[in-house]
Order: C-alpha cells, then sequence, then structure tokens
C-alpha cells in the first residue's frame, strides 16, 4: 500500500513540476490571451534559451550572466519573430498563425542542429548551488530549490503585475478591446510587440533555468509546447491564473500517477485534456466567450 | 574476473544442433577470419578487382537522418563509409560501391516505402538501416518478399518485439534469411550485466526503463538473467519515452535496493541520470544499465552525474587495443568526433559486406547469405563470429564499463572493468 509519506512526497514533486510547467506555459498564455495567437514556436524559443545558455557558459561566461543574456537575446528573436512573420497575418484566421509558427519551429530546429550540431549539449549549473537539502523526505539539490523560489516569485509578479499595474490594465483592456485602445491613443500593435517579446523572454529563461537538469537537443521543443497547449487548454485558452492553477494541477496529477500508475501518467494528462474540453470546453477558468455554442 | 556467459543454459533444439556458443576457440582462426582481417582484405580486393568485370555493388542506407535518432543515423553513415572509402579505396570485396540514402524520418510507413523503393526502382544489392526497430519491423515484410535480389544488414535496430513477461528461453523472433545483425540481439547489452551485478553490486534491484517496447525487452532480459541468478526485483519504474522531468518517477525507486537497472537511450538516458544525481538517488543506490545509458555520445551532457555509473556494451570508444585505437584515430579524422557504438557497428557491416561480397566473387543475395554464417569479423570492438543460425548475429564479447571522471575539462569517460565472453542470444526464430 502507498504510505501517507510517498503521498506526501508525490505532493511535492508534483507542485515542483507544476511550477516548472507554469514557467513554460506563462508566455504562452500571455500570447494567447492578448493576441490570438496559437505560438507553436514557444517551445522553440524555450529551445534556443538553453542553448544561448551553452554558449555563453561555454564561451567563460558565468551561469549568472547566462540567465540575463540568454533570456534577452532570446526576446530579440522573438521581437523580430513577430515584426516580420506574425503582424502582417494579424486578423486573418488563426490557422495562418498557427502554420507560420509550427513553420518557424522547423525553422528554428534546422538551424539549431546547423549551428551546435545534432548531438546533446549540456551546461553545468553554478558550483555554489552543487549541496543538495531535504524538504519533507524529498531530496533537492540546491539548484533545484533555487529554481523553485526563483520561478515562484516570477510568476506571482506576473499575476500581480497583470492585476494591479497599469501596464496589467493596458494589457487587460486589449485583450478585450484592441480597437477601444487604439482610439484612447495607444498604439495597439506595439503592445502586441511587446507582448510577444516578453514571452520570449520568459520562455528563453525557463530554457536556461531548466537546461542544466537536462538535455540540451535539437527537439527538446516538441514534448514542451505538447504538453504546455494541454495545459492552457485545461486553464481556458488565454486566461493566466486558469494557466497558473492547470499547471499545478498537471503536475499535481503527474506526482500521483506516476506513483500509482506510472504506465498511465501522459495518458492521464491528455485524457484530463479531453474530459475538460468535453465539459467545459473553454477550460477549467474559461469564461462562456470562448464556447462555441 | 572472467565468465563465460552464452546460450547454452537455454539448451533448445536449434542451440543444440548449432551450439557453438562459448566454444569458440580464439587460438584456431579461419581462413575467413584471415580474409576479414585489416589490411589483408582491401590489398587483395584491390586485386579481385583487377581481374573481374566492372559490376558494382550498390549500398542503399534507410536510416534517420532527421529527428531524435539524427545522430545514430549519421554515425551509421560515417562508420560505413569510412571502411569502404578510407580502407577500402571505395570498393567493396574488390567491386566498386555506390551509395544511395534516405531519410526515414524514424517513422515505420517512410522506412517501408524507402524499403520498397531501394529494391524495386534502385534494386540496391545490400541495405543498410534502419535505426529505429520499428522502423526495422516495418522494412521486414517488404525485404522478405526479395530475399533473392538483397542482403540486409542492421547495425542498429532489428524489428524484434515480444512481452516482456516472456522467459529467455521461450523468446522466439522474426527471422529473415537475409538479414545480418551486426550490432548487438537485445541480450547483449542487458543480460551480462546480471552476472557482473549479482557478484559485485548486490542481489536485490530496481527496474527502470523506457516505457515502450525495448524498454521491455532489454529490461525484461536482465530481469530473467538476474532472477535466473538468484536476485530479486525489489521494484519496476516504467517512465514514459520523451519524458522531460524523472523526478516524479524517480520517488517510486526503493531506496532499499541494492541498485538500479536503467534501460534508457539518446536524451532519456541524460535527463535520467542527471536527475538521478540530482535527487539523490545516487548517495544510496549504484546506477547500472545498458551500454546506451552511459554512452559516448551522452556523457559530455550528462557530465559528472554519470561518473559511477555501470553499463553493458559490446563497444567502448576508449577501448585499448591497438586495433581499436587505429578506428577512433580514422573516424575522427574523417569526422571530427568520437566514434560511438553505432559508427563502429556500421563499420563491421561494410567489413562483413565486404569479406562476403569477395568470398563469393559476385553480389548474389543467396550465395552471400550462404557464407556470412560463421563468419569471423577483426572488429574494432575485438574479434566477433556471425552465429551459423537464424538469427544471425554477432556471438561477442560484452564489456562491462565504469564511468570514470577525466582530468581537466573533458567529459567523464568508461571505463571497460570486466569482459563477459562470447555471448550470444539464446533465441529461436519464431
Amino acid at each position: 500500500m502507498v504510505g501517507f509519506e510517498a503521498l506526501v512526497r508525490a505532493t511535492i514533486l508534483g507542485l515542483q513540476f507544476g511550477t516548472t510547467l507554469a514557467l513554460l506555459v506563462a508566455g504562452l498564455t500571455l500570447v494567447f490571451g492578448l493576441m490570438d495567437v496559437i505560438n507553436l514556436a514557444h517551445g522553440s524559443l524555450y529551445m534556443l534559451g538553453a542553448y544561448f545558455g551553452v554558449t555563453l557558459v561555454d564561451a567563460g561566461g558565468s551561469f549568472w550572466l547566462a540567465l540575463v543574456v540568454a533570456p534577452v537575446a532570446v526576446g530579440v528573436v522573438g521581437l523580430l519573430m513577430e515584426v516580420f512573420t506574425l503582424r502582417p497575418l494579424y486578423g486573418r484566421e488563426p490557422l495562418y498563425q498557427i502554420l507560420v509558427t509550427l513553420g518557424l519551429a522547423f525553422v528554428v530546429e534546422e538551424s539549431v542542429k546547423e549551428v551546435w550540431g545534432t548531438s546533446a549539449q549540456n551546461f553545468a549549473a553554478p558550483a555554489v548551488l552543487a549541496g543538495s537539502i531535504d524538504i519533507a523526505g524529498v531530496t533537492y539539490s540546491q539548484y533545484q530549490a533555487f529554481v523553485l523560489l526563483f520561478t515562484t516569485v516570477l510568476v506571482a509578479a506576473i499575476w500581480v503585475g497583470l492585476e494591479r499595474t497599469n501596464v496589467g490594465v493596458l494589457l487587460q483592456a486589449t485583450a478585450h478591446d484592441p480597437e477601444m485602445v487604439d482610439a484612447l491613443g495607444f498604439d495597439v500593435s506595439r503592445v502586441f510587440t511587446g507582448v510577444f517579446a516578453v514571452s520570449a523572454v520568459l520562455a528563453g529563461l525557463a530554457g536556461v533555468l531548466l537546461g542544466p537538469a537536462r538535455a540540451v537537443t535539437p527537439s527538446m521543443w516538441f514534448n514542451v509546447v505538447l504538453l504546455a497547449f494541454a495545459i492552457i487548454v485545461i486553464g481556458g485558452l488565454g486566461n493566466f491564473r486558469g494557466a497558473i492553477v492547470a499547471s499545478l494541477l498537471v503536475g499535481l496529477l503527474t506526482g500521483y500517477a506516476a506513483l500509482l500508475v506510472p504506465s498511465y501518467t501522459e495518458l492521464l494528462v491528455f485524457a484530463l485534456m479531453a474530459v475538460v474540453l468535453l465539459v467545459r470546453p473553454a477550460g477549467i477558468f474559461g469564461t462562456a466567450t470562448g464556447d462555441p455554442g | 574476473m572472467i565468465k563465460i556467459l552464452d546460450g547454452r543454459d537455454a539448451s533448445t533444439e536449434s542451440e543444440r544442433q548449432h551450439g557453438r556458443a562459448g566454444t569458440t576457440s580464439r587460438g584456431g582462426r579461419s581462413r575467413r577470419a584471415f580474409l576479414a582481417s585489416a589490411g589483408t582484405t582491401a590489398a587483395l580486393g584491390v586485386a579481385g578487382c583487377l581481374g573481374s568485370g566492372g559490376d558494382t555493388v550498390k549500398v542503399g542506407f534507410a536510416v534517420a537522418q532527421s529527428g531524435a535518432y539524427t545522430l545514430l543515423g549519421e554515425s551509421v553513415i560515417n562508420g560505413f563509409k569510412l571502411r569502404v572509402e578510407e580502407e577500402l579505396d571505395g570498393q567493396l570485396g574488390g567491386r566498386d560501391v555506390e551509395f544511395v540514402s534516405q531519410d526515414t524520418e524514424g517513422d515505420p510507413g517512410t522506412g517501408s516505402s524507402i524499403a520498397q523503393e531501394f529494391i524495386t526502382r534502385e534494386e540496391v544489392d545490400v541495405i543498410v538501416g534502419s535505426i529505429s526497430g520499428a522502423v526495422a519491423s516495418a522494412m521486414r515484410p517488404v525485404i522478405e518478399d526479395h530475399v533473392d535480389d538483397l542482403v540486409w544488414l542492421c547495425p542498429v535496430g532489428i524489428g524484434w518485439q515480444w512481452p516482456m513477461d516472456t522467459p529467455t528461453d521461450d523468446v522466439s523472433v522474426s527471422c529473415t534469411s537475409t538479414q545480418f545483425i551486426t550490432g548487438d540481439a537485445y541480450y547483449q547489452p542487458s543480460a551480462p550485466m546480471a552476472d557482473f551485478a549479482i557478484e559485485n553490486l548486490g542481489d536485490s534491484c530496481v527496474l527502470a526503463f523506457a516505457d515502450y517496447s525495448a524498454g521491455y525487452q532489454y529490461g525484461g532480459l536482465f530481469r530473467n538473467r538476474f532472477e535466473e541468478l538468484g536476485g530479486d526485483i525489489a521494484g519496476e519504474v516504467p517512465v514514459p519515452v520523451g519524458t522531460e522531468d524523472y523526478k516524479p518517477y524517480l520517488q517510486n525507486v526503493d531506496t532499499s535496493a541494492d541498485f538500479v537497472f536503467g534501460m534508457f537511450a539518446g536524451s532519456d538516458a541524460i535527463n535520467f541520470v542527471k536527475q538521478f544525481h540530482e535527487t539523490g538517488l545516487h548517495e544510496e543506490l549504484d546506477l547500472s544499465g545498458v551500454g546506451f545509458l552511459a554512452e559516448a555520445d551522452a556523457l559530455g551532457a550528462q557530465g559528472d552525474a554519470a561518473v559511477g555509473t555501470y553499463s553493458a556494451l559490446p563497444y567502448t570508444p576508449g577501448k585499448d587495443t591497438e586495433r581499436n585505437q587505429e578506428f577512433v584515430e580514422a573516424y575522427q579524422d574523417v569526422n571530427d568526433r568520437e566514434p560511438n557504438v553505432y559508427a563502429c557497428t556500421s563499420y563491421d557491416a561494410a567489413q562483413v559486406a565486404d569479406t562476403a561480397i569477395e568470398e563469393v566473387g559476385g553480389t548474389d543475395a543467396n550465395d552471400i547469405a550462404d557464407v556470412i554464417p560463421g563468419i569471423e569479423v577483426d572488429s574494432p570492438r575485438g574479434y566477433f563470429e556471425m552465429t551459423d543460425s537464424m538469427p544471425y548475429h554477432p556471438v561477442q564479447d560484452v564489456d562491462i564499463r565504469r564511468v570514470v571522471a577525466t582530468e581537466g575539462d573533458a567529459p567523464p569517460t568508461n571505463e571497460v572493468i570486466d569482459t563477459i565472453e562470447r555471448v550470444k542470444a539464446p533465441f529461436d526464430c519464431a
């Protein structure tokens, strides 16, 4: 039988995994919520963050430098992507944006192969965080604990920023009625570009943060983008709060499933997505506007 | 410590008839072995060419050149070409070689149509591939319809499946009369580790494996051998292929066991080993696994987390023999990187083809299939002998390696600490 201690451990691991997921979907859901763009290249931006990390650390820069520079560089890539490929497509059917971002994802994958080669790369976590600590029976490396803390603070900050600041209000207003915001004297296309770049920065940040614990390969974007989409569908497309809660939910589901029925873990996540789509098509936190009915 | 591990325990009908496993004498090498040894063949090859007509040998690579197996596909092509172009003057068995290659994309459907195209339109004499076992399974029926027309060399993917719970003696696999495996036959990187582990790591093991057919097969063969030797499987931890975060799964590892046997490959192996280390499990249990768990390509990315990992594989790039040093240097000169196991098994596929075509004096598939069984090959991994009976695969020594740290910034490397001699997969044909 599964003991109480094992359940506590699964809960902690699940929440930790969920926080990681939240970092990955935060940017994705912002872009969809505001711009109605399903960015299939989001995983590629995450991958670029990890590869920029590899290059910066290899070149003798510290991890901390990479943590600052790589996401900014990814932000620039995101900005160029938005200006040159997405901007001409606003107002058309979503299918165009899906196709262009999927195309970009493949372009990035092939470019990465050209530049960094096909074999897996790696960069080390900072030596300062090499030790390990125990939390409720689970051994964490200090680096893992750092990622957990960093991510929690960052996601909370975005949340508060959206709810409480002027920029947040502007973003919410743009999501609600871009034409009115335009009429009030704000340049909506700049808001879009800014949001897309910020979303790219977040993806790049996730790449640098998770890189040291994972294989950095040209195909790492795919699984990430798949899971991230399941999560934002569960949370309600474009709903920031929903995406964060769904991340934690999927994290917990993975934690418990891995403990109890490991072979069905992936199936359960996508089954949850299917059930949500059937019962609440707009997602757990979605509003009725997304409901085709 | 040297042990003999072979299929004789199995004692099946075919084993008794062809039971050469474990009996090979290293002293009495045959004429074929002489032919296969490196320099000689090249010399004979050139000589043979002068006399014979201009018949060429057409070789088709049906390997993945994109997706997760890109590096493996490249290694297979590079290994084969190294033998042909650098050492045999662009010839196989004294005949000029023409190469064609197509990307299977790791997709069974694509693999099957590439096989079809290679056979009917390209009229290849030899197919080398695939990488993925699933692709090989899809290619098999196509090739079986044309066993008289071509030879099928398999340095990596084989295309076998059986349920995990099958006792090793009862495993029966798909056999094709012109299929020649030059890599491992599932049994070799898995079961020998049980022999090493029971004596050196302990008698209680947690099995962690990629949750798909190859994971079940390698894992099952290890488990069967381990239990046969009196070991106990304390738990099983299946993890979906392509998992990025292993920590939720690693919570299931019973830390009261002595060691973990892991079956993961490619980026899964990197993620598993790094996170096994990160969660502190390495302080409580030893980590062992199939050779792919700590393959040369993965070690760079795994870094120090891999140090101390035990694994079993017929080929180790760091193997300290003259034959291997030669191979490694030649490969590095041409390709600018260290060879991996796939480069070696594909290089050997070229050796097998060369020797066979030389001996037959032509490319008739049936004639070639007649001479390959029993052939002995001077491989960078050491001498191996092709089995006499189907399924044709190498009877070979298996290295037990341990990952050790290197000085400076270089990634850790595998050190051979034991060798299990003359291992043969005790499988029957279905």
